[in-house]
């Protein structure tokens, strides 16, 4: 049984993020930085309840989208010119656990099939799984180095290409990445980092009444939980049901002329390495105004998303907050 | 044709960045330009850039392999086929990714990510085959050997102009499909290839460029042999892409950046300095090889200036000219924190001890169920069955043990996992606070060092200390402490004046070594000794305080838990050099580094550089 979504109170920026990346998965992904126990698990757990269907190849074990690109078995398939049928699932937050090998992650040779047939056989790992879903690595900054060399690896091209033990097979490994780390515990690698299409943070709720309402929701949740997701299912369906709207309407919304100017404007100022900034920023923006219903992007959607789309991009000098660079952003938003 | 525009039309994916996307066009040209190397930042288009290079090359159905990060051995160097060798009764050999490469090219995004050892590997054949890779300088970098089997080296940029910017915000706020854009233009483009091939067989090349090409590898200080030969080849192919039927010395102008930018070494350093220092850097470098036969790569490794720290050390050099006081012992003071900037990757090698703690410094061997696996074992203590290998050792069996489906699997087949992960150390800081540190605020200098180090040890997860030797005292100013905060607290503070009592601070370092080592013996520490090596007081009084001292270090040096470096903070332009440190480093059978060598490795400046440097393409 899981938490509703729409029953985390506040942590508005967080919930924001996810529901954009469901909207435009391109966008990258979320990090989320916070203390313990401000709901980071919870929220992007309860994520898996809002996800729409997805047009996948029936039967393809790597969730092949029927628009290509594909794996090794669906473009032999296709090469023989069998017909390809498409069936509807639902995306799905995979998790990869921190202690994760890197058979499981990439596949390997599937042992059991090689003992019983002496045949070498590929078992997809993690990543297979992870095509086209979510992919949540808690405390991400606490990953094994070799683990995230091949995750860049993969999310640099878009496919998982392995070579392990006599294995050799590809596919297509487009994963949503979010991750959750407490930042003091340590920093991600520079690069890593950059995969993150968003960065959000999130804080102890320090209000009183919304703490008690915190306690509340999760004191009802524990005793009674059938109970408690009936009353919240209305909520839920309603949220679901516009994110499926906005993922439809998303490529109608427009973008004027003057906005690119702004993005690359805003951009050019703060000193940032590579133009992964500028385009998530567009597309966060282009999530929100379809989330919103609007038919075009306006200065107000670029000011909702751009403290959390560039956030992790800012550079900062050693021992020293990013708070400089992050004041300039916010003088910089005020002229627009 | 535009000259200008042409570029717009290879890799139409990709805005600006016309030094890679010349580098990977003259490559295609001329395979014996010798490969690649894409540098870049991120988010910089390294990784798209490869991948136009694969598109350019499936459409024009050129052979090509791909290296993830993931591969093991295995497969890389081939192994058995275990189907056959179950049905055949005896071992059945099959190639690996390197043989099936002979004669096309292989790519591999993110190269400095792969460990070592296939690194090795793959650049043992690399004669085989022609190398496109990525790398971006701030997740680490290559050797300086590995660089130089590179034919070329180009650097991915930032796009400055606002309407690039713009252009590109247009092409990617939708996704297309890579595969099916821009086929009009790739298609042009081979074409363009195909005619450029048969050009460059009629480019002329006249006596002239020869020595053209060597006195341009020279004036660069290039030594390998293999810059001239690439140079060529880069230049002739050139020369076709511009159309003209001879090799000019203006084309060898041109490209000779794509050859030399990843062999340039230290070559700011040696354009200011003069023939006397020459004289002195080279005698520096024979040491250092005595020092340490085994890292021959050190000779390669030394520093390019930035140019303000070249600035810098002129401004120090004219100063001191004016200013040639001897050091005053007598006055105590407290100097700020001077510049702080990214230290060298210092390597130590891996020993032979299976540890279980985790880190990002060195690597070892591990007895914890992650980590990299890197072979197959036939013992092990630990039990971490590597299930492959034990299939593997199994199948020459299986007609012999008259298998009928199921694998007949005996314990002697049992392989097991040898897994690597990286660990941190305890760093032992020992410091010299002397009166001689203080001359000409050398140790603003010094500390602005120590706290770049701090931050790497924070970064590799490493413990640090802190001993301060000076006048009288040797002092544990902060235990081990993974606190890097709390050390710079320390360090802001630490005061400067008095005489040297080396010995003495050495001696406390090796009571704090062997006190961490009974506490944790699993762990290796580095000692890093910061001074000039002056020492002049010796702990028992009508002692030798150098002699003393060398007894310390060849104790410390004993420990094989103990890897040590010496940090020399003596000015070397002070006619009072007397290059006692690199005598210490000796004693310590430890590394040793100038002050000014601790910068990060040459790429990753050299990257910086280029935005500043305008590359004339024309």
């Amino acid at each position: 049984m899981i938490f509703p979504f729409c029953a985390v109170v506040d942590q508005e920026e967080m919930k924001l993020g996810l529901i954009l990346n469901v909207i435009d998965p391109s966008i990258g992904g979320v990090l989320i930085m916070g203390e313990k126990g401000t709901a980071k698990s919870t929220t992007v757990r309860a994520l898996a309840d809002l996800l729409p269907e997805i047009e996948v190849i029936k039967g393809c074990r790597f969730n092949c989208s029927p628009d290509g690109p594909f794996c090794l078995e669906c473009l032999e398939k296709k090469e023989k010119g069998e017909n390809l049928e498409v069936e509807k699932n639902k995306m799905e937050v995979v998790e990869l656990p921190l202690g994760v090998t890197e058979d499981r992650v990439v596949g390997t040779i599937d042992v059991e099939y090689a003992i019983t047939y002496g045949k070498r056989h590929f078992e997809p790992g993690l990543l297979a799984k992870a095509n086209r879903n979510f992919l949540y690595i808690d405390e991400v900054n606490l990953l094994e180095d070799h683990i995230v060399d091949l995750l860049l690896d993969s999310a640099a091209m878009g496919i998982n290409r392995v070579e392990r033990e006599g294995i050799s097979f590809f596919h297509p490994a487009r994963f949503i990445l979010v991750g959750s780390m407490n930042p003091e515990e340590g920093e991600l690698r520079p690069q890593f980092l950059d995969r993150f299409g968003l960065c959000v943070q999130v804080r102890a709720i320090t209000d009183k009444n919304l703490r008690k309402e915190v306690l509340k929701r999760k004191i009802e949740f524990d005793t009674d939980p059938e109970g408690f997701l009936k009353k919240w299912k209305n909520e839920q369906e309603d949220l679901s049901q516009r994110i499926v709207q906005a993922k439809k309407n998303l490529s109608e919304v427009k973008v004027p002329e003057e906005i690119y100017k702004t993005v690359v404007d805003l951009t050019s100022q703060l000193n940032l390495d590579g133009h992964r900034g500028d385009i998530v920023l567009l597309k966060a923006a282009k999530a929100y105004a379809a989330f919103n219903k609007k038919d075009s992007v306006e200065k107000e959607d670029l000011k909702k998303v751009v403290l959390f789309s560039l956030r992790h991009r800012l550079k900062r000098l050693p021992f020293e907050e990013p708070e400089m660079e992050v004041k300039k952003l916010y003088e910089l938003l005020s002229i627009l | 044709m535009n000259f200008y525009q042409s570029f717009e039309d290879i890799f139409p994916e990709v805005l600006g960045n016309r030094t890679p996307k010349l580098a990977i066009f003259l490559n295609l040209i001329e395979p014996r330009c010798g490969g690649v190397l894409i540098i870049g930042k991120k988010g910089t288009g390294k990784s798209l850039m490869l991948n136009c290079f694969k598109k350019i090359l499936k459409i024009s159905n050129l052979p090509f392999v791909e290296i993830p990060i993931g591969v093991t051995e295995e497969t890389l160097i081939g192994g058995i086929n275990i189907e056959k060798t179950i049905e055949k009764g005896s071992r059945v050999f099959e190639k690996g990714i390197l043989d099936r490469a002979k004669k096309s090219f292989v790519l591999i995004d993110d190269i400095n990510l792969l460990p070592d050892e296939y690194l090795s590997l793959i650049f043992e054949k690399a004669e085989n085959f022609n190398l496109v890779a990525t790398l971006n300088p701030e997740e680490g970098v290559l050797s300086p050997h590995f660089l130089d089997r590179f034919g070329m080296c180009a650097v991915t940029e930032d796009l400055k102009d606002p309407s690039n910017k713009q252009k590109l915000l247009k092409l990617y706020e939708n996704n297309y499909q890579f595969e099916d854009s821009f086929l009009e233009k790739y298609e042009s483009a081979i074409r363009k290839i195909e005619r450029l091939k048969v050009l460059k067989e009629k480019v002329r090349v006249e006596e002239f460029i020869w020595d053209k090409i060597s006195e341009t590898v020279l004036k660069e200080f290039v030594f390998s042999h293999r810059a001239e030969l690439f140079l060529f080849y880069v230049s002739l192919a050139y020369a076709a892409f511009k159309g003209e039927f001879s090799l000019k010395e203006n084309h060898v102008d041109e490209v000779s950046h794509l050859v030399l930018l990843h062999r340039k070494r230290e070559i700011e350093k040696q354009k200011v300095s003069e023939e006397r220092q020459k004289e002195e850097k080279k005698e520096d470098k024979e040491d250092r090889q005595d020092l340490k036969p085994s890292g021959e790569r050190k000779e390669h490794k030394k520093e390019n200036f930035s140019q303000k720290e070249k600035d810098r050390s002129e401004s120090s050099e004219e100063s001191s000219q004016i200013k040639m006081s001897f050091p005053s012992n007598s006055k105590e003071e407290i100097f700020g924190v001077g510049k702080v900037f990214k230290v060298k990757r210092m390597i130590f090698e891996k020993d032979k001890t299976i540890r279980s703690t985790t880190g990002r410094r060195t690597k070892s061997k591990t007895r914890l169920k992650g980590g990299r696996f890197l072979r197959s074992v036939m013992f092990s203590k630990d039990k971490d069955i590597d299930l492959f290998g034990t299939i593997r050792s199994a199948a020459p069996f299986q007609v012999l043990r008259g298998r009928k489906n199921k694998l007949i699997i005996y314990k002697e087949d049992f392989r097991y996992k040898e897994k690597e992960r990286k660990i941190s150390h305890v760093v032992s800081f020992v410091v010299d606070g002397s009166g001689s540190m203080g001359v000409q605020k050398r140790m603003e200098a010094v500390k602005g060092a120590i706290l770049s180090l701090l931050m790497d040890c924070y970064q590799k997860r490493d413990k640090v200390s802190m001993i301060m030797f000076r006048k009288n005292q040797a002092e544990v100013v902060l235990p081990p402490t993974s606190s890097s905060d709390l050390a710079y607290k320390k360090l802001k503070d630490l005061p400067t004046g008095g005489k040297t009592p080396l010995s003495l601070g050495l001696l406390e370092a090796y009571k704090l070594i062997k006190k961490s080592h009974l506490k944790h013996p699993d762990t290796r520490i580095i000692l890093i000794v910061l001074s000039d090596g002056k020492a002049n007081q010796a702990i028992k009084s009508g002692e030798d305080p150098i002699l003393e001292v060398k007894r310390i270090c060849s104790e410390i040096g004993k420990l094989s838990y103990v890897d040590s470096v010496v940090i020399d903070c003596e000015l070397k332009n002070n006619f009072l050099k007397m290059d006692l440190a690199k005598e210490l480093a000796k004693w310590f059978s430890g590394k040793y580094f100038l002050l000014e060598d601790l910068k990060a490795e040459n790429l990753v400046n050299l990257v910086d550089q280029i935005k500043t440097e305008h590359l004339n393409l024309v």
